[in-house]
């Protein structure tokens, strides 16, 4: 057996945090069977003790250098162990939303959890790795997780529906990535992105051209995940009819590791025709801004508000990938980082006021919360401020090096139609606020889903939001840092 | 003429005929065992062709458990809503000259190359058998995404299960 001479322990050591939360997927699994009817909260909790524990792991893996692992399947570095905290943290905040609420809705099984804690690892190895076929094979187990968490309210047929759509819409992307990723295979006889990298700078003009088409058809399948501008079709439906704590999760952990998988694919595979992939993002961060936010200014529910401005919010974020310098990478980064507290903080609130089945989340029934419930109203509207780009929150940070790095590439126009943009957003972001503060009648009764952990997490996200917003060296220089390439 | 022309010429006319009593039987029964029988032509074809773990595999995925699926889920429908189904839609023309085009284009194809009879299947053979050079593969350069899988069909597994089930 000369299994030794290919793999050994560093191996495992490499992708240590998605060992650990594919055993604790497991364990929920086998715990879920002996746990009664009315103790399931116990699946949540060894969940969470799973996602805390592969926190600890990368963050002690921090800063050990690039390694590549299972003969180039796996690397390893600063900027996948970021984005591996971002969807752990993302987990653990969704989690602690879910507990109550799946007690309410009756959906409380184990499986629940060990989905969650599975498409997790596959949102890492998503992350962390430069072939086309893991890259596949993750998007593809990630996908399928986020498919049967949209459909796990059994009894909202927006749930169904909406896990339909998005089944049937992701199932054609990934078509579209095998055919990429099929021609990509057949012109340079590699799935590895260094050698196609290597091929492409010397291949002749006709298998460039080929090669720029498949590259568009793996495109195709990364705008999906990311939800950017002509594949974004399925993000409203899926936001609005998906159990509240998952279209939380799904808005942020799946697009942290496609934004840095993309980044992987046009930086480091896509190098020698980066002329051509930077016309192609300028214009659909462009289009995917514009549309996601002029949309937004009819929504009329709250989540479904939170699903066209998570398609602008990745405008946003294409745009510091157009302006394909190191500032603009870190800066992405970052944004995902402040992102994340911003976007499952305003999620939370959508929750909060949430009645059994997942309803009521109109915008209008936040009318008077503010003064029913301050702390609540104050979260809310730091979320909005921050997702609006005001400071000294977090996203009024991260949209500064965005398009300041836009800037420094001499993409002006981008960079102005970015900050044009920022500002239609604040009409229906602050007509979130004006609803809570100023429509009131403070007499209406609240029917609130009244759960200490999710309470819990709306002060974790305003806080997060507040503190990386009015101190964010610390974690930009890590973001900075991290970006190997 | 060689033994080796006459087993092709009945694995070939197995395939191809088979493939035609898909679409002239009128039972759609009948139709899925004349299914079975094209892939058995073609799985011969492929063992011809010295890809001996491709042709396993047809046999065991698409004689065995497709055909099986397809028979279930015949089963599963009211026997008069199968007689009443119209076997052609209006699409049926524009079916057959896409068959026809290609089928034209593989002949332009094998004329054009004169493909060497002598060499047919020389590429294939891989010194020892392609089972162990598709294991060597498979466990080897690509261990992990063959792990990934395994996750998966898990996941795919606990999702029939919790979104079919009614009470959990």
């Amino acid at each position: 057996m000369n299994f030794l001479a290919y793999y050994s322990i560093n191996d495992l050591i490499a992708i240590a945090p998605q060992l650990i939360l594919t055993i604790f997927g497991f364990i929920v699994t086998l715990v879920d069977l002996w746990l009664p009817k009315t103790e399931k909260s116990a699946n949540a909790f060894i969940a969470l003790m799973g996602f805390i524990l592969a926190g600890i792991v990368s963050v002690m893996m921090f800063d050990s250098g690039t390694t590549s692992a299972f003969v180039g399947m796996i690397v390893t570095d600063n900027a996948s162990l970021f984005i591996d905290l971002v969807i752990i943290i993302a987990g653990i905040l969704a989690i602690a939303m879910s507990v109550n609420f799946v007690d309410r809705e009756d959906i409380n099984i184990g499986e629940y959890y060990s989905i969650i804690l599975f498409s997790s690892v596959a949102m890492m190895f998503f992350a962390s790795t430069y072939n086309l076929i893991v890259m596949f094979i993750s998007v593809e187990t990630l996908s399928i997780g986020m498919y049967i968490l949209t459909g796990f309210l059994k009894n909202k047929s927006e749930s169904i529906e909406a896990a339909m759509k998005y089944f049937i819409l992701g199932s054609f992307a990934s078509g579209f990535l095998v055919l990429g990723i099929g021609i990509m295979y057949g012109l340079f006889g590699s799935v590895d992105l260094n050698v196609i990298s290597a091929s492409l700078t010397k291949a002749a003009a006709i298998y460039k051209a080929l090669g720029i088409l498949a590259f568009m058809l793996i495109f195709i399948a990364f705008g999906f995940k990311i939800a950017a501008f002509p594949f974004h079709a399925w993000t409203p439906d899926v936001y609005a009819g998906a159990p509240t704590p998952m279209s939380a999760f799904m808005s942020v952990a799946p697009k942290a590791a496609a934004i840095l998988a993309l980044m992987r694919l046009l930086v480091v595979g896509m190098h020698p025709i980066q002329i051509e992939w930077t016309q192609m993002l300028w214009i659909i961060a462009a289009v995917t801004m514009t549309f996601g936010n002029t949309v937004a200014l009819w929504q009329k529910d709250l989540k479904r508000l939170l699903g066209y401005s998570s398609i602008s919010h990745a405008g946003y974020m294409l745009v510091g990938i157009t302006a394909a310098n190191s500032l603009g990478y870190g800066a992405v980064l970052f944004y995902l980082f402040g992102y994340l507290f911003m976007n499952l903080g305003a999620f939370s609130v959508a929750e909060f006021i949430s009645k059994k089945g997942d309803t009521n989340t109109e915008i209008a029934n936040l009318k008077g919360i503010a003064y029913k419930y301050p702390l609540i109203g104050a979260a809310m509207l730091i979320f909005m401020f921050s997702l609006a780009g005001v400071p000294p929150t977090v996203g009024f940070i991260g949209k500064y090096y965005l398009f300041s790095a836009a800037v420094q590439s001499h993409l002006y126009w981008l960079a102005i139609i970015g900050v044009i943009n920022s500002a239609i957003s604040a009409y229906f972001y602050l007509n979130v606020v004006v609803t809570m503060y100023m429509k009131g009648d403070t007499e209406g009764e609240f029917s609130i889903l009244n759960s200490g952990l999710l309470k819990t997490t709306i002060l974790i996200g305003a806080v997060g939001t507040i503190i990386f917003g009015i101190f964010p060296s610390y974690i930009l220089s890590i973001a900075l840092h991290s970006i190997a390439f | 003429m060689s033994v080796e022309i006459v087993v092709f010429a009945i694995l070939a006319l197995m395939a191809v005929g088979g493939g035609f009593g898909i679409i002239v039987t009128k039972n759609p029964f009948r139709a899925a065992m004349w299914m079975v029988l094209s892939f058995i032509g073609s799985a011969g074809l492929f063992v011809m062709l010295d890809a001996v773990f491709i042709a396993m595999l047809q046999l065991i995925v698409y004689a065995g458990a497709i055909t099986v699926m397809i028979v279930i889920a015949m089963y599963t429908m009211d026997r008069l809503t199968i007689a009443s189904l119209k076997r052609f839609n209006n699409q049926a023309y524009f079916g057959a000259l896409f068959g026809i085009g290609i089928l034209l284009d593989f002949i332009v194809i094998a004329a054009k190359l004169k493909i060497n009879t002598a060499q047919m299947g020389k590429n294939l053979s891989i010194a020892g058998s392609n089972v162990k050079a598709i294991g060597d593969v498979l466990f080897k350069s690509y261990l992990l995404p063959f792990e990934i899988t395994a996750i998966v069909l898990l996941i795919a597994l606990f999702g029939a299960v919790a979104l079919t089930k009614k009470d959990l």
